[in-house]
């Protein structure tokens, strides 16, 4: 299946999912009009290739800021990675967060703690 | 007599100048004019070197305040080229030596008015740590039909700001009453 890339703004995350490699990053801050059709796509995309591909899935975030829609959504997201990593599937999530950042820390902390899948929070240089 | 109907334009300057207002702004809230608002915001604080907490403290409440706004404001206008419509609504953020607060002002039904004040009494009367405990049992639970975020939105700007986060009406008028949502987040010592 194709890669999955948009450019980001100063309201939407930067989306760089290779379908290659398995490796899903989203970078920036989230605060579009209408969560929902932002990440329904990414959603959609995540969900077809985990059942349909094989590289194991790596979810990278770089994120410096999501308002509460954004949030769920997030949310949704870890919803069915832990659902594809029940049935088996290699998934690991990396969330990096500024050194100076407690808030994105504990927002990082607070999605690890609902989580059986790796989850690894790492200072960004 | 110049334009603007008469108003004075030097007193509106020199009144929001004794309020001690950063910005401000009153209209229709599109998405572009609120991410407009918003970085203007982030880019002062910056360049004030306020500590990266408080300025993205500042801008979280900014922006949830800004967004509840724009989709319960009852003050509406037409979106050019779409069907939809747009909020109308007062935002202030204001400084005293001590903090900044975000200030929020539109009208909305009584009914509303009173649902959301209600909510916020709830939230005060939290701790700290019952009000994480609720913000993240509120982004876990369900979506309902037709139920918007509003109220989980509140409880993300409480955890931003220093309690309580203040509610109040300012206006009635048959109908409708102009509802003010505040919040204060306290300076820091910075080495900036």
């Amino acid at each position: 299946m194709d890669s999955l890339l948009l450019p980001g703004s100063k309201a939407t995350l930067a989306v760089s999912f290779d379908a290659a490699t398995g490796v899903l990053e989203l970078s920036g801050q989230s605060y579009p009009e209408n969560s929902f059709a932002f990440f329904k796509p990414l959603i959609d995309w995540i969900d077809r290739f985990a059942r349909e591909e094989q590289p194991p899935i790596h979810l990278v975030l770089r994120i410096s800021y999501l308002n509460t829609s954004s949030t769920k959504l997030v949310l949704d997201v870890f919803d069915l990675l832990e659902r594809h990593f029940a049935t088996g599937r290699d998934i690991r999530v990396t969330w990096y967060y500024a050194a100076d950042d407690e808030d994105i820390l504990e927002t990082g902390e607070d999605f690890k703690a609902d989580l059986k899948l790796p989850f690894e929070l790492v200072a960004a240089p | 007599m110049s334009g603007g109907g008469g108003l004075d334009h030097y007193a509106c300057y020199r009144s929001m100048r004794e309020q001690r207002i950063v910005m401000a702004f009153l209209g229709s809230l599109s998405q572009e004019v609120l991410v407009g608002f918003a970085e203007g915001l982030r880019e002062l604080l910056e360049l004030r070197k306020v500590g990266t907490r408080v300025t993205k403290r500042v801008f979280a409440i900014l922006v949830e305040l800004a967004q509840n706004m724009a989709a319960y404001s009852t003050e509406r206008d037409a979106l050019a080229g779409s069907g939809s419509t747009v909020g109308v609504g007062l935002l202030v953020v204001t400084e005293d030596e001590a903090s900044y607060s975000v200030a929020s002002g539109n009208l909305t039904p009584p009914e509303t008015a009173r649902a959301i004040a209600s909510r916020c009494e709830l939230i005060n009367a939290m701790s700290l740590d019952e009000l994480k405990g609720a913000y993240r049992a509120r982004l876990r639970r369900p979506r309902e039909e037709g139920q918007q975020t509003g109220g989980v939105g509140l409880m993300q700007v409480a955890l931003n700001a220093r309690p309580p986060l203040e509610c109040r009406v300012e206006h009635h008028d048959p109908g409708h009453v102009f509802l003010v949502i505040s919040a204060t987040v306290p300076k820091e010592k910075t080495n900036g």
